[in-house]
């Protein structure tokens, strides 16, 4: 068979995403997931001592803790298959990348297997926020000291 | 308190539709996505448009990825105000803790307390 | 018809839960002009407010489509407030803390004392960054 028509056959048997309908779900399972975080945020506001600028901070905590149970238990993996990019998307889902790597790789033990695999997926995010804060920071920085932009 | 669920369901749902249509019609890997959106976020506090967006939607702007970008950027924006240059380095991390220490804790709490199960995760 | 009991129920709900928007200062109104000010910017429908000697705390409620520039309406209300009563330091925000801060002090009715520390203890939390 030739490689025009194998790539043919491949392309007829992979199974296509039905954008549409995977752009709802996400919409619906990521819109869930940040209302029970608006929750969560309401309940540090009214019964602790936090406002709306720093209750932001144990909520993710709270979100995070919420998802090592989810992802220990496996009801993270059907959430994330259903949602695709509204379980990945949100903090819950760089959670769950952080716990199920740390989970999988503690065979190898804590030092090598889970500290040295923790960040396969979270390293990228970090790297890159890192680096586009700096480039970002730098660049307005230099404009305010040239005198285009203003704080 | 009503609208603000509603808000932060529809701001919130919005940023995983972008990052949907970036996996789905663009083909990136959830890694190159999560990190799209990060620079995306940190972008858009340059520009000073991510903390209004906080005032607007709550939780939809502050539990998705991009936050972290923003908060990021915040910190260094901060620091370089007060301190000139050398902030941009220096306060990155002094407004973002957070969702990493969380990860990393409750990783490791995580590992220790559940096993591991045969399929993917 | 069990969709149409779900839809009434819900919208009794949301009902039940809608903002009170009045427009209290406590204890007393003894800052007339303060109402004016308010009442000239549009974006505000409702504030709730607290007067401790010299301090004044003030919660706006900020129509949700403004929200996005709540904090330079804050701002300007700060600097109209000063204007008029140059010896009063005001806080002016939408934060939602403070105004549940200040209905608690206004139900518990809290006398000299009490209400500076407590007006203290909100103005440092309102401060933090993080």
């Amino acid at each position: 068979m030739e490689q025009k028509q194998f790539d043919k056959l491949v392309e007829r048997q992979t199974p296509k995403p039905v954008l549409f309908v995977n752009i709802l779900k996400a919409f619906l399972v990521g819109g869930t997931i940040c209302t029970i975080g608006q929750l969560i945020t309401f309940f540090y506001i009214r019964f602790f001592s936090f406002t709306e600028r720093t209750a932001a901070n144990p909520t993710v905590a709270t979100m995070v803790f919420i998802v090592m149970i989810l992802t220990g238990t496996g009801l993270y993996k059907k959430i994330s298959q259903f949602g695709g990019a509204g379980s990945a998307v949100p903090v819950t889902g760089f959670g769950n990348a952080v716990i199920s790597a740390a989970i999988e790789h503690k065979s190898e033990g804590y030092v090598l297997g889970i500290g040295g695999n923790i960040f396969k997926l979270a390293g990228s995010v970090i790297v890159f926020g890192v680096l586009s804060a700096f480039f970002v920071a730098l660049i307005k920085t230099i404009l305010v000291k040239i005198g285009v932009v203003s704080w | 308190m009503i609208s603000s669920l509603i808000t932060s369901f529809v701001v919130g749902g919005l940023f995983c539709v972008i990052g949907q249509i970036l996996m789905d019609a663009f083909k990136l890997t959830p890694a190159h996505t999560l990190s799209t959106l990060v620079v995306f976020g940190s972008i858009l506090d340059g520009f000073g448009l991510y903390e209004p967006l906080i005032d607007f939607a709550g939780a939809g702007a502050t539990i998705p990825i991009t936050s972290f970008g923003n908060s990021l950027t915040h910190g260094a924006l901060a620091e370089a105000e007060k301190h000139g240059l050398i902030g941009v380095i220096t306060g990155m991390f002094e407004v973002t803790s957070s969702g990493i220490s969380a990860a990393i804790i409750f990783g490791v709490i995580g590992a220790f307390i559940f096993q591991k199960r045969n399929t993917t995760y | 018809m069990k969709i149409i009991k779900y839809v009434l129920l819900l919208f009794l709900l949301l009902t039940a839960c809608s903002n009170e928007t009045d427009q209290v200062m406590y204890p007393s109104n003894d800052l007339p002009e303060l109402k004016q000010v308010l009442n000239s910017n549009e974006a505000v429908y409702g504030f709730k407010g607290i007067v401790d000697k010299d301090d004044v705390l003030v919660s706006i409620d900020i129509r949700r489509m403004n929200q996005f520039k709540e904090n330079k309406i804050a701002k300007k209300i700060t600097k109209q407030l000063e204007e008029k009563y140059p010896d009063k330091e005001f806080l002016v925000t939408n934060d939602l803390k403070l105004k549940w801060e200040i209905e608690k002090i206004m139900k518990q009715e809290l006398k000299t004392e009490e209400l500076t520390k407590s007006v203290e203890k909100i103005k440092s939390l309102l401060k933090e960054e993080t």
